[in-house]
């Protein structure tokens, strides 16, 4: 058979048809198989209503282990109504022994299927379930007898061309021998429940898929309110337009940091102790994207929505307009809430629901209750970039690590930028210090600031380097002004100086006109002699009878 | 043993060697137990697929014994008769 050639059936669970890229395959038959508790009838339930509500494919459900009305109360609890279809879209076929039967010998299943061939042909089946197979198969004697029927029940499969889902427990030593269908079928999957430190972790697995690629590794896996969801988050491959766009942070000292802002579609950590203002850049973020017109989402994890709006308001960040235009929506969650998996799925259906361009969760690390993952992070990560939102999360700084930066479960790693906040303690007060500790794509300032919030705002100070040690808060200022104070004595300097000279240039252009006068004064008093002096010369001549000359 | 009329149906599937090896052990165990006094249907669940959906027939061969009350049932080849001996002392 050509594995170009196969047809894929979706089974409405939107991450499992992205991971097996295309649902289960068509006409042929597929094991689901997990321990008590795992989801497999609810597997089994959303494969069928799903052919039956979307496709219009009529289906069949042979139930061998729970009472029918059993099934349809535990279907209505997801909200699925049954009794919504008709008997020719849905059928469900008890095959369950009846308490009173005796056991004489062997038997086996001809009369289900041949019910289920007549079935077939009447209504033109292309979905049937067995749920659970194992349950079925546990009432034959011998593991040659279960070996036999499983034959017969795939070659029935082989010549229905139904899409088959057999459920099966997880193989244990005292159930039949199952281990064989999983080499029989062509696709078989996994639940799996586990509890660690008190936190549930459901994952499924594709063990084979014959024909088609698949993703091999566990993905995590939620029982929601509407059935099964499977965390594969479709990743677009497209990575080649890259956004060089820079998104104003909110606060003018950190564009300057940052060559104008976080770059577009990359993630962004703020870290930091409990009120070293991580949460106030988130808020300030969230103001300047709403205030280009972009859609925001801010997850805000302990604080409330209202009470969080009302707190950054006394720094001069109004949010509240931007709820009210719609711009931005916030939305509270609970930390212990459900698993971290789940959460993180809520988020991203919000995110593209909001029509999000900006993400901020605050913090990230709330989810670590839930038991957050590095490959969650991991996968929040590659998805915000495939749907180019740009996200910023805080986090808390993990305890027990004094004087290093490190934030739980390296979240760090896995953004494309990190900030980080401390405090600083100097003569008697603590200060905010902000340091980017990583920019990727930018020739960031590696020095520490000052972050200042006050009521008309979040600022950053240049902070002063004194013996190796950096000045904040009143140690900062005194060292401002003392240092603008030198200033003024050397400009105070600089003018008398000035005022010496021009004095001095006054006096001696003062003298220069004294002396000026004085020459001339000489000058006319020697014409004078001169004068004088021929006159007496011509008189003595004249009185000698002398000529002129 | 009673003169009483013994009412039996035997779902059958085709020529399963199954459902042929229950008509082979039900017809000798009649004729050493039950001679003359047994009345047997026998229904192939292949050819009335909706009398086996009705009925709830799901696993074959299986014998309804319908005298009693409820009527008895017995899924499987019938290979041991002293099985089927015990559940139908009582007639």
């Amino acid at each position: 058979m050509s594995a170009v050639g196969i047809q894929k059936s979706p089974t409405g669970i939107e991450g499992l048809d992205a991971l097996t890229r295309g649902g289960l395959p068509t006409g042929r038959t597929t094991v689901v198989e997990g321990g008590p508790g795992c989801g497999k009838t609810i597997f089994a339930l959303q494969l069928l209503i799903h052919g039956v509500r979307e496709l219009d494919e009529p289906s069949i459900l042979v139930t061998c282990e729970e009472d029918p009305d059993q099934i349809r109360t535990n279907a209505h609890s997801l909200g699925w109504d049954l009794s919504e279809f008709t008997e020719d879209q849905l059928y469900l076929i008890d095959a369950r022994p009846t308490p009173d039967v005796a056991f004489v010998g062997d038997f086996d299943l001809s009369g289900l299927l041949a019910i289920l061939t007549a079935q077939v042909q009447k209504m033109g089946v292309k979905r049937i379930v067995f749920d659970s197979l194992d349950f079925l198969l546990g009432f034959l004697a011998d593991p040659t007898a279960v070996r036999r029927e499983v034959y017969r029940l795939h070659h029935w499969f082989q010549r229905q061309e139904v899409t088959a889902l057999l459920t099966m427990k997880r193989h244990d030593s005292s159930g039949p021998d199952t281990d064989f269908v999983r080499f029989m079928v062509s696709c078989a999957l996994a639940l799996e429940h586990r509890v660690i430190e008190g936190v549930s972790y459901r994952y499924l697995r594709v063990l084979k898929y014959r024909g088609s690629s698949f993703e091999e590794n566990e993905t995590p896996l939620s029982i929601g309110n509407a059935g099964l969801e499977v965390a594969h988050t479709a990743v677009h491959r497209d990575f080649e337009s890259v956004s060089d766009e820079r998104l104003s942070t909110g606060v003018q000292g950190l564009d300057d940091m940052l060559e104008g802002g976080y770059l577009r579609e990359t993630s962004t950590l703020v870290s930091g102790d409990p009120g070293t203002a991580k949460t106030s850049l988130c808020g300030a973020f969230a103001q300047a994207a709403c205030e280009r017109g972009e859609h925001t989402l801010y997850i805000s994890y302990d604080t409330r929505g209202p009470e969080l709006v009302r707190n950054l308001a006394s720094i001069n960040l109004e949010l509240q307009p931007h709820i009210d235009s719609g711009l931005l929506r916030i939305e509270w969650c609970q930390a212990f809430e459900g698993n971290a998996e789940l959460q993180l799925m809520n988020i991203c259906k919000s995110a593209l629901e909001h029509q999000a361009r900006h993400l901020i969760i605050d913090p990230l690390s709330a989810l670590e209750r839930g038991g957050l993952l590095r490959s969650s992070i991991e996968r929040l990560v590659s998805w915000a970039r495939s749907e180019r939102i740009t996200m910023l999360c805080s986090s808390l700084r993990g305890r027990g690590h004094q004087g290093s930066e490190d934030t739980p479960i390296e979240i760090s790693t896995l953004a494309d930028s990190w900030i980080h906040l401390s405090y600083h303690e100097q003569a008697g007060e603590r200060n905010r210090g902000l340091s980017i500790m990583k920019a990727r794509g930018t020739a960031h300032s590696n020095q520490v600031r000052e972050l200042i919030l006050s009521d008309s705002g979040i600022s950053l100070a240049e902070v002063y380097q004194a013996g190796g040690e950096v000045l904040m808060g009143t140690l900062r200022l005194e060292k401002e002004i003392q240092q603008s104070s030198d200033e003024a004595a050397k400009k105070a300097e600089f003018e008398a100086n000035r005022l010496l000279l021009v004095s001095e240039v006054a006096s001696l252009k003062a003298k220069l006109a004294g002396k000026t006068a004085e020459e001339e004064a000489l000058e006319k008093s020697y014409e004078a002699f001169y004068q004088k002096r021929n006159q007496t010369r011509r008189d003595v001549r004249q009185m000698r009878g002398g000529r002129d000359e | 043993m009673s003169s009483q009329l013994v009412k039996l149906r035997l779902y059958v599937a085709g020529q399963s060697s199954n459902s042929h090896m229950a008509l082979s052990n039900l017809k000798e165990f009649c004729r050493a137990y039950l001679p003359e006094r047994h009345e047997l249907e026998i229904i192939d669940v292949m050819r009335e697929p909706d009398r086996a959906l009705t009925d709830n027939i799901m696993l074959t061969p299986v014998l309804l014994v319908l005298s009693l009350e409820p009527p008895l049932r017995l899924v499987g080849n019938l290979s041991r008769p002293e099985v089927l001996r015990q559940a139908l002392g009582a007639l």
